[in-house]
């Protein structure tokens, strides 16, 4: 068996998300690794940075994470994997990530190295021929097919790779493979897979450790674990010394962001893990088997696309008179009033939108919080203006913090100000609203056809 | 018959997307019996889900009963999508608060 197992270090559970601790990432590197990898994206993090373009993480944390990685890499010439770079797998976030491998290469007097770029954004004329041609898009997160008025709507688009881009860029010579949006479970299970090993048992063994330390007890952030394949069964164990892997602490991570743990679905067939053992293997090691590969009839990979709403406008207020805290409706009432009388000629819900958000009241829960008639002593409220048309929100939340101090309602005391205002200005986040306009299963002819490989070398 | 809450007996009780059109509750107990007592008590179901969170039955789309992990996962749709505009918990992070109070019929 020995020769025939692949070891994979899951350098950090998100690359960049904040600086990793070195000591156990040090500790894997003493176990002869195969691998070593990192997930950098999720699609958890809302619309923003994939519809604006815009880095979720520093460039220096980013950086610290590459170099560690990528200096260990090519010191015991193993492949280095990361996923879905800067967040949300955009082609720009790729081509930084290969820019920061190249200055650490010069920094570092790096030999001569490949850097297999691959990148994951779907052209929006791509997306239109495709519904031209009649290929029907099911909604993954929507309950409808895509249509043209989303690809339209959305500011950018990707797609999730499968493993088979980073087996090709293995087979191309890859030493070190960067890429857009991918499947997080891919990253992990192409070295494996490449080398020969059970597909089912590399893809539960990715899926296992991409979270990193969250796979053991108790949770830690920002740790190193390693995940070992063999032929039989694979091992995920966590190198930090006040961690181990569990059975439960195992089966516990398979219901992380998921809505089925019975089943891991991916492009190209699903992981069924019905059958799936986790057994103690040595007091910090977890032994798993038994998850079969169902493939797919045809081959799809998650497509998604993020669109711009408007600019963003905020006042924060808080209300603390517990008079006008039982006439928030009013308040609320007047507030609109008082932005419809000014700006008549915009449409609410169109042209601008505005809402108020109470906490102390129901802000998390909105229209799932079941406490319907809390008594708080005071509220915080924020007011969210947005809208497409240039300057609007500023000034319709100019308008709603000037109202907010002024609305009236019945037996209202204080005359002379009705709310505490954080700040008198208007607060304008420099980033924009965006949506989520694309959650969609695209079948592909060729796992290849959306994700383009760029060979570079590096260094020497 | 006394009553307990999920909160003095769950080892974990949380909510997360499972993208960004769905939450997905986890609730896991710290072991067998415990989890086997709150599965016979039908006390998470998705009838008394809906009626909880205020939703259609048919927003709940599945209840998950996952004898590995003596954990139950529920999993419903979205009413505002993850970071629509005038949404407020992008992760859905908050939103399994109101099962902390869930009351399970326990006998001594």
């Amino acid at each position: 068996m020995a020769g025939s197992e692949v070891k994979v270090v899951c350098a950090t559970g998100s690359l960049g998300l904040t600086p990793f601790h070195e000591e156990s990432f040090f500790a894997s590197l003493e176990r002869d690794p195969d691998a070593i990898a990192a997930d950098a994206g999720s699609g958890d993090i809302g619309p923003f940075y994939l519809g604006a373009d815009a880095p979720y993480s520093p460039r220096e944390w980013e950086k610290h994470d590459l170099e560690l990685m990528v200096v260990a890499g090519l010191e015991r010439r193993i492949p280095v994997l990361v996923g879905s770079a800067g967040g949300a797998g955009t082609n720009r976030s790729v081509d930084l990530y290969v820019e920061i491998i190249q200055e650490i290469a010069r920094e570092r007097n790096l030999r001569a190295f490949h850097v297999a770029a691959i990148y994951a954004e779907v052209p929006r004329e791509y997306l239109r021929q495709r519904l031209a041609e009649g290929t029907e898009v099911p909604g993954l997160g929507p309950p409808r097919s895509l249509t043209l008025e989303d690809v339209e709507a959305s500011s950018r688009i990707v797609a999730m790779m499968g493993v088979e881009a980073y087996l090709r860029a293995l087979e191309m010579g890859a030493d070190v493979i960067i890429t857009g949006r991918s499947c997080d479970d891919a990253i992990f299970a192409a070295v494996p897979i490449h080398r020969g090993l059970d597909r089912a048992l590399s893809l539960h063994m990715g899926k296992t450790i991409e979270c990193g330390p969250m796979v053991g007890t108790p949770v830690l952030m920002r740790e190193t674990v390693m995940g070992t394949v063999t032929p039989e069964c694979f091992l995920v164990e966590p190198l930090h010394p006040g961690q181990v892997c569990t059975p439960a602490s195992v089966v516990g991570h398979t219901l992380y962001e998921r809505t089925d743990p019975y089943l891991q679905a991916g492009p190209g067939g699903s992981l069924d893990l019905s059958r799936a053992t986790y057994v103690q293997h040595d007091p910090r090691t977890t032994r798993v088997a038994g998850g079969a590969y169902v493939p797919d009839p045809e081959y799809r990979v998650k497509v998604e696309g993020a669109g711009w709403v408007g600019h963003r406008a905020l006042v924060i207020a808080g209300l603390r008179d517990r008079l006008s805290i039982a006439n928030l409706d009013k308040i609320f009432e007047f507030i609109k009033a008082e932005v419809r009388r000014i700006y008549h000629r915009q449409t609410a819900g169109k042209d601008y939108h505005l809402f108020f958000h109470v906490y102390g009241q129901n802000a998390v829960m909105q229209e799932l919080e079941p406490l319907k008639h809390p008594q708080p002593h005071e509220v915080g409220i924020v007011m969210e203006v947005v809208s497409p048309e240039p300057g609007l929100a500023e000034h319709i939340a100019k308008l709603a913090k000037y109202s907010i101090f002024r609305a009236n309602y019945p037996g209202k005391l204080g005359v002379a100000g009705g709310a505490a205002l954080l700040a008198d200005e208007v607060v304008k986040p420099s980033h924009d609203s965006y949506r989520w306009t694309i959650d969609h299963l695209l079948p592909l002819r060729d796992p290849l056809e959306l994700f383009p490989i760029r060979m570079i070398e590096v260094g020497g | 018959m006394n009553t307990v809450r999920l909160a003095d007996i769950a080892k974990e009780i949380s909510s997360k997307n499972a993208g960004n059109y769905f939450l997905t509750f986890d609730i896991i107990f710290p072991d067998r019996e415990t989890y086997e007592r709150v599965k016979r008590a039908r006390v998470l179901t998705s009838a008394s889900f809906s009626a909880l969170y205020g939703v259609a039955e048919s927003q709940v789309l599945r209840v998950i009963e996952y004898d590995p992990g003596n954990a139950i996962k529920i999993t419903m749709r979205r009413p505002r999508v993850s970071g629509d505009p005038g949404e407020s918990d992008v992760f859905g992070a908050q939103q399994y608060a109101p099962l902390l109070d869930v009351g399970v019929p326990w006998e001594a």
